[in-house]
């Protein structure tokens, strides 16, 4: 091969012109990069929902009243006693943000209102700051971030039926509504109107 | 075969190679093929390598904004919480000057429910010292970085505090407390306009890298799907909306013509529409506040 390439001299031609289109056809192309970034981002953005579900541990009953109240009894034999209530949050949705569940109660014995100096001692997890001394409101500690449309759970308040219900007055008849609040994580000082949150 | 065969098969090989090289100059247009350098008084012909290695931009499937975000509320503290920064790294390892153009364009509906952007070219002059070797393009790692401010709390008392990305775009946005929606969009609007409309150069051995911060506008989002307390608590009614944004970084020759050949070939931005899901019939439980 090296002997023909000396000698012969149309193929040394050939192969020398060979090399020199490759060499320039290598020297164009990589001038003539160009380096596009070109892409198509797609973003969302969602809301969330949550709710409360309440009921007696044992009974389908949900005792309601005609103003929406839950009524509560001391009495352990009763459906309704305070120790077998619950309450689960449900929610859904794709934002990311706060709970808080609001909790407000009525006291009345013998059908006058009365005013009761403590919070019912309901069993909650750690997950929950009690902060109904300030506002009336369970604060679930943890940034909730929800999967679409599937609906999740959190237990909030469990059945206990050795509640210690402290002064809690014989005869006292206890109603209370439950509301849930949902805000995104970046505007709860504006919804809620606190500096920080309760727990921190 | 004989002899006179093969010198033929040679001649014609050889007239071929030297026909496609002719014309594979002569068909090429002029702004590819040449540095054409016009000047007042000198037209100079300038033969250089280009060669400019840019970071993937790997654009993930959708990215979520966690909620969305009011730029003109300077109490608004969160900002970097739910903001998604994105960064493109460039560097010229050739010998021509190249320069960088942004395009960034959301479609229509993008736009229209909330989806804001700041861009801005980060220059990072630092030269690096020429090898022998000749350098190739290698594959770029990801640079993405979403926001990343988490909110500093030192002690059980201390309040949040505003991230790095809100207080430059403030700054950089001159927002104040009396700043609107409309007065923050529209300086917005015209920063964007004046940075895509401009360029950045990068020498030979230069970085530069290009800057987007990405975020939902909360009243336009509030204004097309319900009040904040509905938005907030749904009531109901879930809500997601979906942006298209198209993004495109490109290093060309540092020449006008070759920058808008290369803005010419452009794909147009996909078109995605507003999705709700259904609203949802609950019975709930929920029972009214008796303060």
């Amino acid at each position: 091969m090296k002997k023909k390439f000396v000698e012969n001299k149309k193929f040394r031609l050939v192969v020398i012109l060979s090399v020199a289109v490759l060499l320039v056809l290598g020297a164009t192309l990589a001038w003539f990069f160009l380096y596009p970034t070109d892409a198509n981002q797609q973003f969302s953005v969602a809301n969330f929902q949550a709710e409360p579900v309440c009921y007696f541990e044992g009974s389908e009953e949900k005792f309601i009243d005609e103003d929406g109240l839950i009524t509560l009894s001391t009495n352990p034999e009763d459906a309704n006693y305070i120790g077998k209530f619950c309450v689960d949050v449900k929610y859904k949705g794709d934002g990311a943000g706060y709970l808080r569940v609001k909790m407000v109660h009525e006291y009345s014995i013998n059908g006058n209102s009365t005013q009761h100096p403590a919070n019912v001692p309901y069993t909650v997890s750690n997950d929950w700051y009690d902060n109904r001394g300030n506002d009336y409101c369970y604060y679930y500690k943890n940034e909730l971030d929800a999967n679409g449309d599937t609906e999740q759970t959190l237990n909030f308040i469990a059945a206990n039926n050795a509640i210690n219900l402290g002064e809690l007055a014989d005869g006292i008849v206890i109603k209370v509504a439950v509301e849930t609040d949902m805000v995104q994580v970046n505007r709860y000082p504006q919804v809620w109107g606190i500096d920080k949150l309760p727990w921190k | 075969m004989s002899t006179a065969k093969k010198r033929t098969i040679k001649y014609v090989s050889l007239v071929a190679s030297l026909i496609l090289v002719v014309s594979y100059f002569s068909l090429l247009s002029p702004t590819s093929a040449y540095f054409y350098k016009s000047e007042t008084q000198n037209a100079k012909l300038t033969f250089a390598m280009f060669d400019v290695e840019q970071t993937l931009f790997e654009n993930e499937e959708k990215l979520k904004f966690d909620g969305a975000t009011k730029l003109c509320d300077t109490e608004e503290l969160l900002f970097d919480r739910v903001a998604i920064e994105k960064k493109i790294t460039l560097k010229n390892n050739g010998d021509a000057d190249a320069r960088i153009v942004a395009d960034i364009t959301p479609n229509d509906e993008a736009v229209n429910n909330g989806l804001c952007y700041y861009v801005e070219f980060v220059e990072e002059k630092v030269s690096e010292p020429e090898t022998d070797a000749p350098e190739t393009v290698a594959e770029g790692e990801e640079t993405t970085e979403s926001s990343t401010e988490e909110v500093i709390e030192t002690t059980t008392t201390s309040a949040i505090k505003k991230g790095d990305l809100k207080e430059y775009l403030e700054s950089k946005l001159n927002i104040s407390d009396s700043s609107t929606h409309d007065s923050v969009q529209s300086a917005l609007d015209n920063h964007n306009a004046t940075v895509e409309g401009s360029y950045v150069i990068i020498e030979p051995g230069e970085s530069a890298t290009v800057r987007i911060i990405f975020w939902s506008e909360y009243d336009p989002v509030m204004d097309n799907n319900g009040n904040e307390a509905g938005w907030q608590n749904a009531g109901g009614n879930i809500k997601n909306i979906n942006y298209s944004c198209n993004i495109r970084i490109v290093a060309a020759q540092d020449r006008d013509e070759a920058v808008a050949e290369a803005l010419k070939e452009e794909t147009q931005p996909e078109v995605t529409t507003t999705e709700e899901t259904s609203i949802e019939e609950t019975t709930t439980e929920e029972t009214t506040v008796q303060q």
